[in-house]
């Protein structure tokens, strides 16, 4: 039989100190990637509510401005009325006036009556919203988002990497605050966040080299150090050159210029002498699946000729050869699509065939950066089985991102 | 913004993670929790005016944040009772949630104060993994938790003493079953 042990207050704060260390198997990247998605999810809430308001707040203002006009006027026009009886066309317009107000008043009354019950319904529906996005808290806690929206307060820079197999190219994004930094010194300040082992990617070529942004004119010059081991092979070269238009891509410039320490022109293994880059060149997005190494969007090349269609319809191909996974499920397929000016719609079918959320949102993620290499800036997806999934409301246009694959900055602001 | 988050992770990460599992004692909903905590602190740093230590303001959003989650999970524990019509009888719903691999691994003892620490008050538990779990000191403690000096004594003492009960009960409990 067990003898009953009693328990001191010596060893209760021995068990209590020997407690076991429980770890958060999420690892810091991942962290990172799932605040920023709330966090943009919560972002672009606030700012609608706040449009919405000011919307509100707007038309209330016109509303209550015409009712104090008429409340204003109204005694005036009916005393010119007592007054004057010798005109009846003049009455007649007169009573027209005022049934006109009248049904002005009414209509106004039913504007302010629905505006009233739209304010209502919108205050109840951004509860529902803030409830829903603290529901969601739960919910969509596994869910990674890989894109970095566009945010006025911040400033992003680009740091681009070959794959293992020296294919192509991984882009990472990091993020700062505005008033903190300048583009130029965050792209020159990228070395202490990098960590390509962790990432399952081949080392950052461009470490030495100090990048100077020129947004008006759309150039950036690169300038390299006059010891820096350019690539010699052709495939060292193509990463190299892939890399550079990738991040720079997203900051509207159209040219690259090169030079090594202020002189014009860099010597590569088969292009000697060469002086800058142009930047356009289409890419699609699939998704790099390491063996050691989060699974990050890879930024490969199509042909200048490739239309949208035929780009989306690319995404649905896996490359084994390359760890490189499509982002189209198999029994998914993309139908119609439809463009108008810079919007870009497409219909899904088999849409009841994605295996999870995490598989919705990867996609949709994928085809919004695709749809910006091909110049859209928003997409309308039709026939998804859900209104929703991670930050993107799926019955509105979805703004296409900034960059892919947000990073955080691990050194502190030059 | 991002190099706080890393800083911030490197800092306190482990111990806030630990203090947000003791709390909740479910894996996946500290990791839910630990992101809402991020999320707080990121949108607050500006605001962090430095009047308690880094630590002691994450700690307490941290405290925040777990309170935030028993209270939601009261209400829905409420509505599920009054759905059911269990009432009084509520308290016999069984608490499933996962022992996790690091618990399940230790002796009986450290299992066994794992399911007595539930037992403790919010306060109480808070006060005893701020204070055994993790080691911290009984100022830091008071300011994480908002209490006075005094009111983390006696909370800590109360605690103790309820776990020792709870730690007999426990022991008396398994006494009687193996003697049946």
């Amino acid at each position: 039989m067990k003898r009953n042990k009693y328990h001191s207050n010596d060893s209760i704060k021995d068990l209590l100190k020997n407690m076991p260390d429980v770890e958060d198997r999420q690892s810091s990247e991942d962290l990172y990637r799932k605040i920023s998605a709330k966090r943009n999810k919560e972002l672009q809430r606030q700012s609608k509510r706040k449009k919405l308001a000011t919307g509100w707040g707007v038309g209330m203002a016109s509303v209550a401005a015409i009712i104090i006009f008429l409340i204003a006027a109204l005694p005036s026009m009916q005393q010119e009325q007592a007054y004057d009886t010798s005109s009846s066309d003049e009455s007649v317009e007169l009573s027209n006036d005022q049934a006109e107000s009248k049904d002005g008043d009414q209509k106004e009354n039913e504007i302010d009556r629905s505006s009233d019950a739209n304010t209502q319904e919108e205050s109840s529906s951004s509860e529902k919203a803030e409830s829903s996005f603290h529901d969601s808290m739960t919910t969509e806690s596994s869910l990674i988002s890989r894109v970095v929206t566009n945010n006025e307060n911040e400033l992003h820079a680009i740091a681009a990497f070959g794959d293992f197999q020296g294919q192509y190219v991984v882009p990472v994004t990091f993020s700062v605050l505005k008033e903190s930094n300048t583009m130029e010194q965050l792209y020159n300040s990228l070395e202490g966040s990098l960590d390509e082992d962790e990432w399952g990617v081949r080392a950052y070529q461009f470490s030495s080299v100090s990048f100077d942004i020129n947004k008006e004119e759309g150039v950036v010059v690169v300038n390299f150090p006059e010891d820096y081991d350019f690539p010699e092979s052709s495939t060292q070269e193509n990463i190299f050159i892939m890399s550079l238009k990738v991040m720079f891509g997203p900051l509207d410039v159209n040219t690259i210029k090169l030079e090594t320490e202020g002189e014009s022109g860099v010597n590569l293994g088969n292009n000697t002498g060469l002086e800058e880059i142009n930047i356009s060149k289409r890419s699609i997005y699939k998704l790099y699946t390491p063996q050691n190494g989060p699974q990050l969007f890879i930024s490969i090349p199509v042909n200048q000729g490739t239309t949208i269609a035929e780009a989306l319809n690319e995404l649905k191909v896996d490359e084994p050869a390359f760890t490189i996974e499509g982002t189209i499920p198999k029994a998914v397929d993309i139908g119609d699509i439809t463009t108008n000016g810079e919007l870009l719609e497409v219909n899904i079918n088999g849409g009841d065939n994605f295996d999870g959320d995490q598989q919705m949102l990867t996609m949709i993620e994928s085809i919004l950066i695709t749809a910006k290499q091909f110049g859209f800036t928003q997409v309308k997806f039709n026939h998804l089985p859900k209104d929703e999934v991670g930050m993107y409301d799926l019955n509105k246009t979805i703004s296409v991102p900034y960059s892919v694959n947000p990073m955080p900055l691990q050194q502190s602001a030059p | 913004m991002d190099s706080v988050f890393q800083d911030l992770y490197e800092k306190y990460h482990k111990d806030l993670f630990q203090f947000i599992f003791y709390m909740v004692k479910n894996r996946e909903q500290a990791e839910d929790l630990v992101q809402e905590v991020y999320i707080k602190v990121m949108n607050s740093y500006d605001r962090f005016k430095g009047d308690s230590s880094e630590k002691t303001w994450m700690f307490s959003i941290a405290r925040h944040v777990t309170i935030d989650f028993f209270r939601k999970q009261k209400r829905k524990r409420n509505r599920i009772m009054e759905f059911f019509d269990w009432g009084e009888h509520g308290h016999f719903i069984q608490d499933d949630q996962p022992i996790p691999e690091e618990i399940a691994l230790q002796n009986e003892e450290i299992q066994k104060m794992y399911h007595c620490l539930e037992r403790c008050t919010t306060d109480q538990k808070s006060v005893i993994i701020l204070r055994y779990i993790q080691s911290m000191s009984i100022q830091e403690t008071a300011d994480i938790l908002g209490m006075s000096v005094s009111k983390v004594k006696t909370t800590q003492h109360r605690g103790m003493k309820a776990l020792q009960t709870y730690m007999n009960e426990e022991d008396e409990e398994g006494i009687k079953s193996e003697t049946k």
